[in-house]
């Protein structure tokens, strides 16, 4: 188990805008943590820096407080998995356990004892003398996460493991990944351009976009209190509606954030109701997603399942005041959220 | 009808050639034998014998050492990262264009200083240096297809790059390697000016030269340079067959998600 500091790490590949800025961050002991951010905000960047597959231009990565640089991939006590699970093709499944292992000089019965128990704890028991294509995409999935956990190591790095599966296996995983973090209280740092994947996984999450690091915050402060609308825009679906103050009924010039889950759609006049129109409404099952026309912009907000208004309605919008986010004028690049 | 007409061009003058070792000499002159006879071999004899062996040989040095230098360059420009890999690449396939004529008499001062004219590793040499760029570019857009990440996955596994080379990209390229053996070997098996132009003791001649001193001043003895011929044709048949079974497409299948 480990803590790993990054300060003020820069990746610069030549010829291009820094892949990695400046950027510094405390993950504790037994933490997981998710960095996010759309392709090519530097997140995988990132963890191959940490991994040691690349190196850093400036700044130092610690691992327990000491620093890395310098250190092969395989002497820094962590393991990875990737997104395409990068199975050793030619090996079964108990040579793909084995393989980290014999390359350590491991005794023969601690390996065979290592391999039993990592099978036994993913359920991969009856696989290991199978070829990787002989299996199914969680399955392979499965023997890649086994082939990290076999190692005991005292970080893991998770480069997008997920995003290979279907959707319901990939729940099925999220929660399997929970569950052996919390068995393991091993340090986690995951990669993924999936929202939803870091919201449900992650104790701490940390933003990226272009190499800079946006925020960091614990779910609920991310999707609450997110610093800036690039951060409230990434997090949730529907996206958060960003309009105008003015549009809202609000003081002042600037922007103004509201997520569709906090409006409540009234079909009559109320005290304080914005007028609206309907565009469209879309049926999810529990809900429905009405698009609204609110003084020229469009407005997505949460409507209850019976909501029935036709296209072209008038309805009411009630904005509760306490829900909404201001975001300072755009023009200056990472503008502040406050409530 | 057209499978018959490439089948013909393409097997008819290998059958006729077969025809021919089997054909009595006298009778040569005939449309077509009344008899067969296996004298053409008999005929062969020793020294013959002694030029399969060389041939034998240097094309198996050459196979070794090109797949050994080529295999390992070609991951090394394939998966890792130094500088002036371009220039390594660039410049090896540069080597290839060169006319061999062009370098005979160079090499013929190179290997006469380092001892090694008229030797069989003195044929080993240049026939490598010219195969090999052939095996680095096979073998690096082999290499280029193997995903990046198993590279990866292999060196947090604790691999350095040498390791990761043998223990998981040099099970994977058998198909690869197999290929690139084949390609040199025919190479150096069929290859007659550096052996024309090096080898002057009779005992020390690969196959083509053999076959190619074998007329005399008076006779063409055409029915054991087909005989000849045939002897030199059957163990590069033999080994293609034995290597196409190697050739298994989807090796690398299941190692990522398509």
């Amino acid at each position: 188990m480990a803590s790993v500091s990054l300060v003020h790490v820069r990746k610069a590949f030549a010829g291009a805008p820094d892949a990695v800025h400046d950027l510094s961050l405390e993950i504790a002991d037994g933490e997981f943590v998710s960095l996010v951010g759309p392709s090519g905000c530097g997140k995988s960047t990132t963890l191959n820096l940490i991994a040691g597959l690349d190196q850093a231009t400036s700044g130092s990565i610690r691992i327990d407080g000491k620093p890395v640089e310098g250190l092969e991939p395989g002497e820094r006590d962590i393991a990875m998995v990737f997104q395409s699970y990068a199975l050793y093709p030619h090996k079964d499944v108990r040579g793909n356990l084995a393989f980290p292992l014999e390359v350590a000089k491991l005794p023969r019965p601690e390996i065979e004892r290592r391999i039993a128990d990592t099978a036994e704890l993913l359920g991969i028991s009856p696989l290991l003398a199978r070829k990787p294509r002989e299996l199914s995409g969680g399955q392979r999935q499965r023997v890649a996460l086994g082939r990290a956990l076999v190692r005991k190591p005292r970080v893991y790095l998770l480069d997008e493991p997920l995003s290979n599966l279907d959707a319901g296996l990939r729940a099925q995983m999220r929660r399997e990944l929970r569950r052996l973090h919390h068995k393991l209280r091993a340090t986690f740092i995951y990669v993924t351009h999936d929202q939803a994947e870091a919201m449900t996984l992650s104790d701490r999450i940390a933003v990226l976009r272009a190499g800079e690091l946006q925020q960091t915050g614990t779910p609920r402060e991310i999707y609450q209190r997110p610093a800036n609308r690039f951060v409230a825009e990434f997090f949730g679906t529907p996206r958060i509606n960003v309009v105008p103050a003015q549009v809202l009924g609000l003081p002042g010039s600037g922007l103004a954030g509201i997520r569709p889950e906090h409006l409540e759609v009234l079909s009559e006049r109320a005290p304080g109701a914005l007028e609206a129109t309907v565009e469209q409404a879309e049926l999810t099952g529990a809900e429905v997603w009405a698009t609204l026309t609110v003084g020229g912009e469009s407005i997505v907000a949460r409507a209850p399942s019976d909501f029935a208004s036709p296209p072209g309605a008038r309805v009411w919008l009630r904005v509760p005041a306490d829900r909404v986010l201001r975001f300072d004028d755009e023009t200056r690049g990472a503008a502040q959220a406050r409530l | 009808m057209k499978r018959a007409a490439v089948l013909v061009f393409f097997l008819g003058p290998l059958a006729w050639q077969v025809l021919t070792s089997f054909w009595p000499e006298p009778e040569l002159t005939r449309a077509l034998p009344h008899t067969l006879t296996v004298a053409n071999y008999a005929g062969l004899g020793s020294t013959f014998a002694r030029a399969v062996l060389n041939s034998l040989l240097v094309a198996a040095g050459t196979t070794a050492l090109c797949l050994a230098a080529g295999a390992s360059a070609a991951f090394a420009i394939a998966k890792l990262d130094f500088p002036g890999r371009g220039l390594l690449f660039g410049g090896a396939l540069a080597i290839s264009m060169f006319p061999p004529i062009a370098t005979v008499s160079p090499l013929y001062l190179i290997l006469r200083a380092a001892g090694l004219r008229d030797t069989l590793a003195g044929l080993v040499l240049p026939y490598a240096t010219f195969a090999l760029p052939l095996t680095l570019w096979l073998l690096t857009s082999f290499f280029r297809d193997l995903p990046d990440e198993l590279y990866r996955a292999a060196r947090v596994d604790g691999c350095t790059p040498w390791q990761a080379f043998v223990h998981v990209f040099l099970p994977l390229s058998w198909p690869a390697l197999a290929t690139c053996a084949i390609l040199v070997f025919i190479f150096s098996w069929n290859e007659l000016l550096y052996a024309l132009s090096f080898i002057s003791t009779p005992s020390k001649r690969t196959i083509p030269v053999a076959i190619a001193l074998f007329a005399g001043e008076h006779v063409e003895p055409w029915g054991q340079i087909a005989a000849a011929s045939v002897v030199a044709t059957v163990p590069l048949a033999f080994l293609t067959l034995l290597f196409q079974r190697r050739i298994v497409a989807g090796l690398t299948a299941g190692a990522v998600k398509e």
